[in-house]
């Protein structure tokens, strides 16, 4: 094959980097010069970007006073002089990240307004610029701003009562060396919610994590803050992920909204079926083909894991969880997907 | 050390591009030092082990940042005395030197490399806001990377003595 094109090289670092290449890709990488190159370039750029985000308040706050009373000066000064109003001057146009990280107090006032207008498309950035805030008098405000983006975004009553849950619910913790796994599964069983952790993701190990008297919510945040994930209500339940997973709404980046069948609005009737069914399971590593059956068999609707997928290994737990979003949780991470034909629920990879 | 972990067979190549970017013997094997150092360490997440040879590429450009920023700050340092330049400030320093060449790029590849890396946000979300083809914005923030790797080694110039 010919060498990447530049777009390509972009392409792959909203995917993740190198591992989204394709294997015909990945062979003309290894030989070629040029390629590896062009790689290393926008990649290594990149992370040097990356890290010089927006990180402290410093020396434009320091003159916050100093800006205030020049402030007030020229006002008076104004009254004084103009008998008319002056035209308002128009400040130049500014990214509300910036803004509400580096901007005086009413920039930032207003900066994050319009990140809560934005919604949760301005997550990724708040998310990644939060490790850089780490003992900051503003991280606090930099964390109830991505909690309030997240609470306003949940429309759905089920999904605002789960947010709710996790700031009202109080644990004690206290870990060393253990995997996040594990770590999740013991707040699951003291919050009683369903916490799961994309399993697309290596979260890795906490060296240690000591909590008295916290919320959910606060325990979540500092797991996420540490490994660079974050969660948010997805698929019915408290999903853990990436912050770009969760939230880009770049289809080749971010995970789906919903199945296949929602979208297209099939098989209502099934689909009625699949919400009125509530699924309480603990699967560790079973094939796709024994969780379809499991599922036809408590609900009665035929469910059929394509060849594809059907002997994958499976891991989810949950409780009282709808099927229709428990076959999300099965499908969507994956990758593949769930359509409605003639009745039956077919789980599938839409790339084969 | 590359022995053990399977990159002796870029070593060569590294070394070359090494050279090709600081133009001395001693600093390129310094950066090809610094550059195995750091995969030794990170090597357990490369899932695809016939990426390795970009991967090290990756790490050894990265490392050339640091030095380039190094060479910033030792400038800075010996213009403005130790006491501007120490401890704390270093990290800080380092990043206001790449605000800095962002700033005297031109104001629409600035405008896309803000919009990806200082808001996370992909080149087809970005495409989407600014209106224009998802290909031209990738073009775009390709040639803006390589723009902004340029300046930036042009803003850390190497001092002879």
């Amino acid at each position: 094959m010919s060498c990447l094109a530049p777009e390509r090289f972009v392409d792959l670092l909203d995917r993740g980097g190198l591992d989204a290449v394709s294997a015909e890709e990945e062979a003309h990488v290894q030989e070629c010069e040029t390629c590896r190159d062009r790689w290393a370039t926008i990649a290594a750029a990149g992370e040097v970007l990356t890290e010089a985000r927006p990180m402290r308040v410093g020396r434009v706050f320091r003159l916050v006073p100093l800006l205030a009373a020049a402030a007030i000066l020229l006002t008076i000064v104004g009254i004084i002089s103009a008998n008319k109003i002056a035209p308002p001057v128009k400040s130049p146009m500014t990214d509300p990240l910036t803004l509400f990280l580096q901007g005086t107090p009413d920039e930032a006032k207003s900066a994050r307004a319009a990140l809560l207008k934005a919604g949760r498309s301005a997550l990724p950035g708040l998310v990644a610029v939060r490790p850089k805030w780490k003992g900051s008098a503003r991280l606090p405000e930099l964390q109830n701003l991505i909690w309030a983006i997240k609470r306003d975004a949940a429309q759905d009553p089920a999904a605002a009562s789960l947010l709710d849950k996790l700031d009202t619910v109080k644990i004690d913790l206290q870990f060393e060396k253990t995997e996040v796994v594990y770590v999740l599964a013991f707040i699951r069983s003291l919050s009683g919610q369903n916490l799961v952790l994309d399993p697309r993701i290596d979260a890795g190990t906490v060296d240690f994590l000591s909590l008295k008297d916290s919320t959910v919510r606060s325990v979540l945040e500092i797991l996420c803050a540490v490994k660079e994930l974050d969660f948010d209500v997805k698929y019915g339940v408290v999903f853990l992920s990436k912050p770009t997973r969760l939230w880009s709404t770049d289809h080749a980046v971010g995970l789906p909204a919903a199945n296949l069948w929602r979208t297209r609005n099939e098989g209502a009737a099934v689909g009625d079926k699949l919400r009125s069914v509530r699924l309480t399971v603990d699967i560790q590593n079973s094939p796709m083909s024994a969780i379809a059956g499991y599922i036809q068999e408590i609900s009665s609707v035929k469910v059929v894991a394509s060849p594809g997928i059907a002997d994958i290994q499976i891991v989810m737990k949950v409780q009282d969880l709808p099927l229709d979003h428990a076959i999300e949780l099965l499908t969507l991470p994956y990758g593949w997907d769930a359509r409605i034909d003639d009745g039956s629920v077919v789980l599938f990879d839409p790339k084969q | 050390m590359a022995d053990e972990t399977g990159f002796s067979r870029f070593v060569d190549g590294l070394r070359s591009a090494a050279l090709k970017l600081t133009s001395s013997d001693p600093e390129a094997e310094d950066l090809v030092q610094d550059c195995l150092a750091s995969a030794v360490q990170g090597v357990g997440r490369v899932r695809k082990i016939e990426l390795l040879g970009a991967w090290l590429h990756q790490i050894l450009r990265r490392k050339w940042y640091d030095l380039l920023r190094r060479r910033a700050l030792e400038r800075r340092h010996r213009i403005e005395g130790p006491s501007k330049a120490t401890g704390a400030e270093a990290e800080p320093a380092g990043n206001e030197l790449v605000r800095h060449v962002l700033a005297g790029m031109d104001a629409d590849a600035r405008r896309v490399l803000e919009m990806r890396f200082f808001q996370s946000r992909t080149s087809v979300e970005i495409a989407r806001e600014l209106k224009r083809p998802v290909g031209t914005v990738r073009s775009q923030l390709f040639h803006a990377l390589r723009k902004f790797e340029s300046e930036f080694h042009r803003a850390c110039p190497k001092e002879t003595v």
